[in-house]
């Protein structure tokens, strides 16, 4: 099979649209209130700490994904053992994003449409991107990239005359405790994440500075979930705020210019949806790489497409309803996500500096000898 | 209706991709992908027939509240 790639460029933008994603739907925590900023900011500081362990682990053995990576670093055994446990958490996080995307579509718009039903087009939608493969996901972001970055400019700067921000005052009033519940809520989904990609690293460019690529995608899409999340608080208040189940999408019904621009919240749902439908295709392409691992299946394309019709239909069954599902995300997603977003990247990373010293000094003493050997050889 | 949605997607995939895979004979990735047609399939059933199925959530959720000592909703 050939081998796919994708430029540096394309990346960073899937990596930061995938950072967008569903973020925009349920939108950011519901502790800190006004201090959701905050929140956002120590998040990000300690989101670089371990985006820049899994960078590092691309860095050490670049062209190779973490299921190649897990082979060779723990053998065939633990290897597979890890790469089971890993599958299994990009399963259930596509399960739950194909079930925020179908409850959303469901809320907003298609509320007599049963739910299987748009679970499993939004299936079609994401096995039909995945047999074209991650070069043309790539591109595909690449075009959309710039119009979802307009458009939320524009809604923003549009309702600059609506905004009051006393509504972010006052600061740190209910102290630091919910604001570091909520940083850690926000470290753990989306910015952690990311570790996502390190199932797909293979696709990266050689040459590509993979510390480069999560560094400027953490920066551009913390910039971005930062100005939803004052965006949001200074239009409705962090009262208001934690009422809603889709704080950003609400968002977008306030604004408004005039009498004439009005009711623009369907442009918002757009840009939620592409997100979102980026962010699932990304689980979705690590997920049937790692089944088609365990498999022992060199084309991991013709088996994405039973996988992701297969999680659709499942992710009818995950929660009993929208609320818990929400609960779920702000709540419980955070701890669940701890082993497999920072203890098996750790891991990882450690046997992986390891085995890289050890290959290091096997290659020095190899040419030490092979050097000591010709010179000999001249003496003779 | 979700058996309907089901049957009407295994459908397409069988002409689609099963067909080939036949004709090719291979047969590994037939019979995986045969596998999870026939899962999808039955979970429209089961979901048609309001059998309630096990989900992760609410077993995760439970393991978390243990392991953290929180208390959720």
């Amino acid at each position: 099979m050939q081998k796919e790639i994708i430029n540096q460029k394309q990346a960073i933008v899937l990596m930061v649209t995938f950072i967008m994603g569903s973020g925009t739907i349920v939108g950011t925590g519901d502790k800190s209130g006004q201090d959701i900023w905050i929140a956002l900011l120590i998040a990000m500081a300690g989101a670089s700490i371990i985006m820049a362990v899994y960078a590092r682990i691309i860095k050490l053995f670049p062209g190779m994904d973490l299921f190649d990576l897990l082979d060779k670093l723990f053998g065939r055994i633990l290897g597979k053992f890890i790469a089971l446990i890993f599958t299994w958490y990009l399963f259930h996080v596509g399960l739950n994003l194909i079930r925020n995307t179908s409850e959303f579509i469901r809320i907003i718009s298609l509320d007599a449409t049963p739910q299987c039903v748009i679970a499993l087009f939004t299936g079609v939608l994401i096995a039909y991107a995945l047999r074209c493969g991650i070069e043309v996901i790539g591109r595909w972001v690449s075009i959309f990239f710039p119009v979802i970055i307009v458009i939320s400019i524009t809604l923003s700067v549009i309702a600059v005359d609506m905004y009051d921000f006393d509504r972010l005052k006052p600061v740190l009033y209910e102290g630091l405790k919910p604001v570091l519940s909520d940083a850690f809520g926000i470290f753990a989904h989306p910015f952690a994440e990311t570790v996502v990609f390190l199932g797909i690293a293979g696709c990266f460019q050689k040459q590509s500075n993979p510390h480069k690529i999560f560094n400027i995608a953490l920066l551009i899409g913390g910039l971005y979930m930062l100005m939803l999340a004052v965006r949001t608080i200074a239009l409705m208040g962090p009262v208001n705020k934690s009422l809603q189940m889709f704080p950003p999408y609400i968002t977008a019904r306030i604004i408004k210019i005039g009498d004439f621009f009005q009711r623009i919240e369907l442009i918002n749902a757009v840009i939620i949806v592409t997100a979102v439908f980026t962010k699932v295709t990304v689980y979705m392409f690590s997920f049937a790489k790692g089944m088609s691992y365990l498999l022992k299946i060199d084309d991991y394309r013709t088996l994405s497409t039973p996988l992701v019709f297969f999680t659709a239909a499942y992710s009818i069954f995950l929660f009993d309803n929208a609320l818990f599902m929400v609960k779920w995300a702000l709540n419980v997603f955070p701890y669940y996500a701890i082993p497999f977003e920072i203890i098996i990247p750790l891991l990882v990373w450690i046997a992986a500096e390891i085995k890289a010293r050890n290959d290091k000094k096997t290659t020095s003493q190899n040419q030490s000898t092979n050097s000591s050997g010709s010179n000999a050889g001249m003496q003779c | 209706m979700m058996f309907i949605s089901t049957i009407i997607i295994s459908a397409a995939l069988i002409l689609i991709d099963l067909v080939p895979l036949y004709k090719q004979q291979e047969w590994k990735i037939f019979f995986i992908y045969s596998f999870f047609l026939l899962f999808i399939v039955v979970l429209g059933l089961l979901a048609d027939f309001n059998v309630e199925i096990p989900s992760p959530s609410k077993p995760t959720k439970d393991l978390v509240s243990l392991i953290f000592g929180l208390k959720l909703e």
